[in-house]
Parts: C-alpha cells; sequence; structure tokens
C-alpha cells in the first residue's frame, strides 16, 4: 500500500465545449488538511462532483487507496469512505436533526428488510447502537437538544454544521466540505474552525475543503491549491500562496 | 422478541376471528359490504403511500396492479384451486379449510405478479421525476386495462365471472394489519428512512450512500404488492372482475387517500380510506330530500372544501399518535 490516501491524475472535465476542470492533480496522504481556492466558477466544486461520482470525468484517474473510482456510482463511493457536504445545503427538510444524523448511519446498517419487518432483535440492537452513536455525534456539536427538531427549522449556522456531522456519520476516511463557512458570520466561523480541528483529530480524518473565507483557509489549511478557470496555476503552503504573484492576480486582478 | 411477535400476531388472528364470527351473525349485507371496500380501501391507500408519500415519486397507475393482482389470483382460484378442491371430494370442513388455504395462496400469486410488473414498470422509469413518472405510470395502468379486455380466457370485454367467493372479513382486515404493521415498521427502520431521504433529497441521500435505484424499486414492489393483494381480496369478494372496475379514476381513488390523509402519513391514509369509502354511502339519504342523486357533487365539494382549508391533508405528515398522545404505545 502506497502512504498516500487518495491519488488524482490528469483529472480533466468537458461540459460539451467547455472545459470546467483541466489536468488536476492532488495527492492527499492520511491526516492531511488541504484547501481548495479559486474564483467563482474555478471548476472547484466540480472537482468535488468528480470526486464523489457525480460527474464522470472526462479524462484522468481517482485512486482511493489503490481503489479507483471513475465509474463508481455515487451511493458506492460513499460506503468506500468518502463524504462530502454541499455549497448549497442539502438537508432532509422535513425530517428530524436526530433522523438527519441517523440516515447518515446508513452504509452501517444491514438487517433486511423481513428483519425490519418483525423488528428482529438484531435489528433492534443494531437501531439502539445506531442511534446513541448519533446522539454523541450530536453532542460534540452542541446540537443534543434539537435532536427532535425539524432540520429546515435549525438557524441557518446550525444547519451548516448539522450538514457537517451528518457526513460525519457514515464514518468517512475522507470528508469533502464545499464551502462549510459561507453565511457565516466571524464568530461561528471561528467556531467552526474549531470544531473542523476536533473532529480531525477525533475520527483520524483526512479533510479536502473549498473556501472563500481567506482567514479560514489560511488559519487551519496545511497545504492549498489555487484554481482559476479550471487549472490548477499554484499549490502550496497558506504563506507561499498569499505571497504568489499569479494568485494575487486570479484574485484581485492586475495592479 | 420473537415470543413477542408471536402474541401479538395471536392476538390480532384472535381478534379478527371473534369479529369475523359476530359480522357474519349481526351485519346486514350492506352495512358488510361498505365494511369491506373499507378494508380493501384501505389496503390501496396504505400500500400506495409507501410509493407517493414515503418516497415521494408519483405513480398514477395503482389500478393496474390491482387489476393484475386481481386477475391472477382469480384465475388461479377459478381454473386451479376451485375445481381441485371440488374434485377432490373431501367432507364439508375441510374444503372450508381448503378454501381458506388456496385463497391465500393465490392472494400470494396475484401479490407477487403484480410485484414483478411492480419491478417490470419501476427499473426503466427511475431517472423520470414528478410528471414525468406520473404519465409512465399511467399509460402503465391502461395498457394493463386493455390487455385483459383483449383476454379472452380471463372474460376480456364481458368479465370474469365465477370467481369463488372466498373472501371475508378476516382475510380483508389481516392484510390491512399487515400492510398498516408493515409501513409502520418500515418507516422506523433504516430502509424506511432511506425512502424518507429520497422523497427529502436525492442528491443528499445519494451522498450519505443510498442506493436510490434499488431503494425506489423495492418500493415499487413493495406497493404493487400490496394492490395486488387488494385486487385479489376485491375478486374473490365480488366474485366478478371487469376491466372496467380498474380505469385510471380507480388509481386516482387511490391517490385521493393518500393525498387526502397527508403525503407520508400512514394513519392518515386509513382515515382517509375510511372517509372516502363511507361518505359517498353515508350521502346516500341525502338523495330522498333531493330527488335527483348529488351525492357527487357534494361528495368532491366535501373533498374541495378540505382541500383548501387543509391543503398538507388531514394529518399533514404526522401520525394518529402525534395528533393524539394517548395512542401512542412508545416512540423509537
Amino acid at each position: 500500500m502506497t502512504s498516500s490516501l487518495l491519488e488524482v491524475k490528469g483529472l480533466t472535465m468537458r461540459f460539451q465545449g467547455l472545459v470546467a476542470v483541466s489536468n488536476f492533480n492532488l495527492t492527499l496522504t492520511k491526516n492531511e488538511l488541504v484547501g481548495i481556492i479559486g474564483p467563482n466558477g474555478a471548476g472547484k466544486t466540480t472537482v468535488f462532483n468528480m470526486l464523489t461520482g457525480m460527474y464522470r470525468p472526462s479524462e484522468g484517474v481517482i485512486l482511493l487507496q489503490d481503489t479507483p473510482l471513475n465509474d463508481l456510482k455515487p451511493h458506492h463511493i460513499t460506503t468506500l469512505g468518502i463524504a462530502r457536504t454541499f455549497q448549497n445545503i442539502r438537508l432532509f427538510q422535513n425530517l428530524s436533526v436526530l433522523d438527519n444524523v441517523r440516515i447518515g448511519h446508513h452504509i452501517h446498517l444491514n438487517y433486511g428488510i423481513v428483519a425490519a419487518t418483525f423488528e428482529s432483535f438484531y435489528a433492534k440492537t443494531s437501531e439502539q447502537r445506531m442511534t446513541e452513536d448519533a446522539l454523541q455525534l450530536l453532542k460534540i456539536f452542541n446540537l443534543d437538544g434539537q435532536a427532535e427538531l425539524l432540520a429546515k427549522h435549525l438557524p441557518y449556522g446550525a444547519q451548516r454544521r448539522l450538514e457537517i456531522l451528518r457526513a460525519l456519520a457514515t464514518h468517512p476516511k475522507i470528508l469533502l466540505l464545499d464551502e462549510p463557512a459561507a453565511g457565516l458570520n466571524h464568530t461561528e466561523t471561528e467556531a467552526l474552525m474549531e470544531t473542523i480541528h476536533h473532529i480531525r483529530k477525533e475520527f483520524d480524518l483526512t479533510i479536502l475543503l473549498i473556501e472563500h473565507d481567506m482567514k479560514l483557509v489560511m488559519g487551519i489549511c496545511e497545504r492549498l491549491l489555487v484554481l482559476d478557470h479550471g487549472e490548477t496555476i499554484a499549490t502550496g503552503t497558506p504563506k507561499e500562496i498569499q505571497s504568489n504573484p499569479v494568485c494575487i492576480k486570479a484574485y484581485l486582478g492586475e495592479a | 422478541m420473537v415470543k413477542k411477535e408471536i402474541y401479538l400476531f395471536g392476538t390480532v388472528i384472535a381478534i379478527l376471528m371473534f369479529s369475523q364470527w359476530i359480522i357474519s351473525k349481526t351485519l346486514n349485507p350492506y352495512l358488510f359490504m361498505i365494511l369491506m371496500y373499507c378494508g380493501i380501501n384501505i389496503i390501496l391507500g396504505v400500500s400506495l403511500n409507501i410509493i407517493n408519500g414515503l418516497t415521494g415519486q408519483f405513480s398514477i397507475g395503482h389500478a393496474g396492479f390491482m387489476a393484475i393482482g386481481g386477475y391472477v389470483s382469480a384465475a388461479f382460484s377459478f381454473y386451479f384451486f376451485a375445481p381441485w378442491i371440488s374434485a377432490m371430494g373431501l367432507p364439508f370442513w375441510l374444503q372450508t379449510v381448503g378454501a381458506h388455504f388456496f385463497f391465500l395462496i393465490s392472494l400470494f400469486l396475484g401479490g407477487l405478479t403484480a410485484a414483478g410488473f411492480g419491478y417490470v414498470v419501476g427499473l426503466p422509469s427511475l431517472h423520470l421525476r414528478g410528471d414525468y413518472l406520473g404519465i409512465v405510470t399511467l399509460g402503465f395502468g391502461e395498457i394493463i386495462r386493455v390487455l385483459i379486455l383483449n383476454l379472452d380466457v380471463i372474460g376480456g370485454a364481458r368479465g370474469f365471472t365465477g370467481i369463488p367467493s372466498w373472501s371475508n372479513f378476516f382475510w380483508v382486515y389481516f392484510f390491512v394489519v399487515c400492510v398498516v404493521l408493515l409501513s409502520f415498521r418500515l418507516v422506523r427502520s433504516y430502509h424506511g428512512r432511506a425512502l424518507l431521504a429520497i422523497r427529502e433529497n436525492e442528491i443528499a441521500a445519494e451522498a450519505m450512500g443510498i442506493n436510490i435505484t434499488a431503494y425506489k424499486v423495492k418500493a415499487f414492489m413493495l406497493s404493487s404488492f400490496f394492490a395486488g393483494i387488494a385486487g385479489g381480496l376485491f375478486a374473490h369478494y365480488i366474485g366478478y372482475l371487469n376491466p372496467s372496475s380498474f380505469t385510471f379514476i380507480k388509481s386516482f381513488e387511490a391517490i385521493v387517500i393518500v393525498v387526502l390523509g397527508g403525503m407520508g402519513s400512514i394513519s392518515g391514509a386509513v382515515l382517509a380510506a375510511l372517509i372516502t369509502t363511507i361518505l359517498p354511502e353515508a350521502l346516500r339519504p341525502l338523495q330522498e330530500v333531493t330527488r335527483l342523486d348529488f351525492r357527487m357533487v357534494i361528495y368532491p365539494l366535501l373533498l374541495l372544501t378540505l382541500m383548501l382549508t387543509r391543503p398538507q391533508g388531514i394529518l399533514g405528515t404526522k401520525e394518529i399518535g402525534d395528533v393524539l398522545p394517548f395512542l401512542k404505545r412508545k416512540s423509537r
């Protein structure tokens, strides 16, 4: 086994004529925290969609611990250990907060429909164990008081946290966060940074995140990739990126 | 755990048998008919709720599945089981037992055939959403009806006569209990939560590792299985089947039940099935006053008023236990 957890080589996505992402390369080692930044329309979310199987890449390979993911369906990729959140929150709005997390545990349950119908001992105990697990997770995110609330009734910041939490419930190896701080205020962002640090240690996670909030990115990422018009224009530590003239130009325009 | 289940089913069966005995002694045929239709409509509504309410897929082909179940089970009873029983020359009590036994088998055969068709319809239509899926299922229902119309073995346009009258209160309400219990327990299991997740957000459901294709097909099959059972019960109660009983109007009756009760509410579907079956009958005395049959004017008007004042249905997405807490045993 190689030391790298995720290996992406030459990933390209073409929508008919439009090249959304071209020749994207990325190697993630265990427990890393890597950020992808870039202006709007740079192709960041497209990269996520390819990694999670929502788009089939036009070219290139994605290897998760030497397993190619290119032709797998999204639900299959989740079972292999990649979980994600969405840029525009996609919670199960009309279900309770607890049920949202319990659905996240879906892939770890395996009793059949017949066992469910007769509520077999095995089905009952696995449901109980899972529910305890879910409540534990809710506690970490300070949502245990709202477990019975409908997800749509949560305040915006809590909805964002719930989405991360739901992705965590799948027990992923790699967590993909798509703009976790979008729409959060200063204090909430700081709390979020804290949480990301915490869950990374607690769950031994590798995290890849897309973000616009420079404070968050520079604060917690160990390595950054900068995308512009589908091209990777720079990689390096946050320090290097901050002083890289190409990046400054992409973000701020020419002086 | 196993013991508890046996006790539960034992009690249910005992209660049903006792009621069967009481009802056969006391109820007049007209009220008995209403009772039977109530049961059959509950099965139809609750089973359609699995697709339309829980999984959030819009199916208008429920009458088609019901027709398949009805005709298949009726054909088995008529061509095989009933002749077998009479050919064996059994004593009378054994004939009754045999009839019940073979009735159950033919119901299952009808249900399974309907489930098979549910698979066939479900699979290609999975990438279709909303109205488009509705049109495909509507078309399917009509295809089935026209097919039956042209099959002479099962009566064609004349209708299928001579189906043994094996259906009774016990069997109808036994399957009512089955479909209601199954739905409730399904929702409490991770399988049911997967269906709810698909209804709420397909993309997120897929990202949670839920195989949405497999679950949609399963939901379709489960739902059409019980529609088939309802068809079989109906066929063996009336003793006569005609393709005109299974037009898309029948499908819409099932949809009315689901929408009226509240999409996704199991007890709502039961309640709505009772209302939609009893209300037109309860309005019958009105004819004495109005001289003309205004029932089909008043009945839709009542439905209309209800939907305007309560667009989410009688119970919304809630269950009866949430509204009347004393009916609730234990949650989770």
